[in-house]
């Protein structure tokens, strides 16, 4: 009886002090060992209530009052879930999450559910392939993001880091790279070699194609007036009456139909040697489209300079555990 | 958009299809082409060989003497086809002027269909005769029906030089006036 009175005490007092206030629970784990996902959910708990400065409720005070009604706060990663503990604890709001490594992508989500109006008024969801002691970046964008609250310029940077990475290692930003060089090559010869940052394969294509293109303009050129000639020279043939002249138009026509036939012939080997060539742009520019490993020391190479601190910075990796 | 403009002009030059145009050497007065269709010379054409008009119009014709050597005096008849054509005017070619207008009387028996000129040079010495192409007479006719009507040279064409003797004339081209309803 006294324990009991006992208990219910402590729930009214807890209720009274921390009615107000947000309860955190802990990140449930999908194929994560549960030490690892403690160490990330403490970590969580640290940046919402000291970075981000919101008051919530300490997970021991939680974890008494869910231990009454013998329910396990650490795999409420649903709506659902969330409510129930959320009235358990009287708490104003609830944020429930959780970490799954599926294979080699790991997949973060939160909710933070009001309770007022039983409704989610954030979500956050990430999924990323990498190291596991990215997680720690990551849930603490998630906890910026839950709580609608601008991430410093550093956290920004690391997100990026993290989230390109995995596009690279995925093997999608080798993909997209490569079919973004070659479809720009296959509008205009080089535009794939100048978006791979190799400009002087670039310029030698472009320039090339544009010579040979002005080139193919200038025969046009000469087939369009030669024609045109014909026909004025036709015009004065049929009106002459003196044999002499007509003999004259007559060897300018022959001469006017030469020319065109020529520069319609040279027309179209440079057209053939112009289609070549761009043929031949689109396959380098999809083979020399860099592979993984080169985007990934890319991407190291990138996210070495902090522009913000101006400064070069080498880059290590801590384990959870 | 530039770039788009760009593109169609490359598109243009590797795709355009570029044409020739058809040699047609039609002038009858084309004495290398007279050679290469098998025409003999020297003969007498009309020019332009093809007219195209509606009734009630008039075409001008000229009689042409082509590659003719030593030509003083010309005979030249004419079929035509009187119930869709009339002779509206007639006038002297300048193959045979010299210092002096030629000769020149015509003909027209309007019942069936048969003009007749007769054309002298009246030049002396060297004009006496003449060599080469030109034309000795120039007709204009008056369409009065719709319908392809030739013009031909009869057998009685003569052409002769200063001594009477006859120049003989190896080819006959007949012309056509192509006559359209309005």
């Amino acid at each position: 009886m006294l324990r009991t009175c006992a208990i219910v005490s402590s729930q009214f007092l807890f209720s009274a002090l921390f009615a107000q206030q947000l309860a955190v629970l802990d990140i449930a784990p999908i194929e994560i060992t549960k030490d690892n996902v403690l160490t990330l959910s403490k970590h969580f708990r640290e940046v919402i209530s000291v970075k981000l400065g919101e008051a919530s409720m300490p997970p021991e005070a939680i974890r008494t009052v869910l231990l009454g009604d013998k329910v396990n706060n650490r795999w409420c990663a649903e709506k659902w879930c969330g409510e129930e503990v959320g009235k358990l604890l009287n708490a104003e709001k609830v944020i429930v999450s959780s970490v799954w490594k599926d294979d080699e992508m790991y997949r973060i989500n939160g909710l933070l559910i009001e309770m007022s109006s039983d409704s989610v008024t954030q979500s956050h969801q990430f999924n990323f392939v990498g190291e596991e002691a990215s997680l720690f970046t990551e849930v603490e964008v998630m906890a910026y993001q839950l709580l609608s609250k601008p991430m410093p310029p550093e956290l920004s940077r690391q997100h990026e880091y993290i989230s390109e990475r995995s596009l690279a290692l995925q093997g999608i930003t080798e993909r997209r790279t490569r079919l973004t060089a070659t479809l720009l090559s296959t509008a205009v010869p080089g535009l794939g070699q100048f978006y791979l940052k190799r400009f002087l394969w670039g310029g030698i294509w472009f320039g090339t194609e544009l010579a040979l293109g002005s080139a193919a303009l200038s025969h046009y050129i000469t087939w369009r007036n030669a024609y045109r000639d014909f026909f004025e020279f036709e015009d004065m043939y049929l009106a002459s009456t003196d044999v002499i002249e007509i003999e004259n138009y007559r060897n300018e026509m022959l001469d006017s139909y030469d020319v065109a036939k020529n520069a319609i012939y040279r027309r179209k080997e440079i057209s053939q040697i112009i289609t070549a060539l761009w043929v031949l742009n689109i396959i380098h520019a999809y083979f020399i489209s860099p592979s993984t490993e080169e985007i990934l020391q890319e991407i190291e190479v990138k996210f070495a300079h902090d522009p913000i601190r101006r400064e070069f910075q080498l880059r290590f990796a801590i384990a959870i555990n | 958009m530039p770039s788009t403009k760009l593109l169609s002009l490359a598109c243009l030059l590797i795709w355009s299809c570029e044409k020739l145009p058809v040699i047609d050497f039609a002038n009858p007065l084309d004495v290398r082409q007279s050679q290469n269709d098998g025409i003999l010379l020297p003969a007498l054409v009309f020019y332009p060989d093809s007219v195209v008009m509606k009734t009630g119009e008039t075409a001008r014709v000229t009689l042409f003497a082509m590659e003719v050597q030593g030509l003083s005096a010309a005979r030249v008849q004419i079929d035509y086809e009187h119930q869709k054509l009339n002779l509206v005017s007639n006038a002297a070619g300048d193959i045979l002027q010299s210092l002096t207008n030629p000769f020149f009387q015509v003909e027209d028996d309007t019942a069936n269909g048969v003009i007749d000129i007769f054309t002298v040079s009246y030049g002396v010495d060297s004009l006496k005769t003449v060599t080469g192409t030109g034309s000795l007479a120039v007709l204009e006719f008056q369409a009065t029906a719709p319908g392809k009507i030739i013009l031909e040279y009869t057998d009685a064409c003569e052409f002769v030089d200063h001594d009477d003797n006859p120049i003989t004339i190896e080819s006959r081209l007949r012309g056509v006036l192509d006559v359209s309803d309005n």
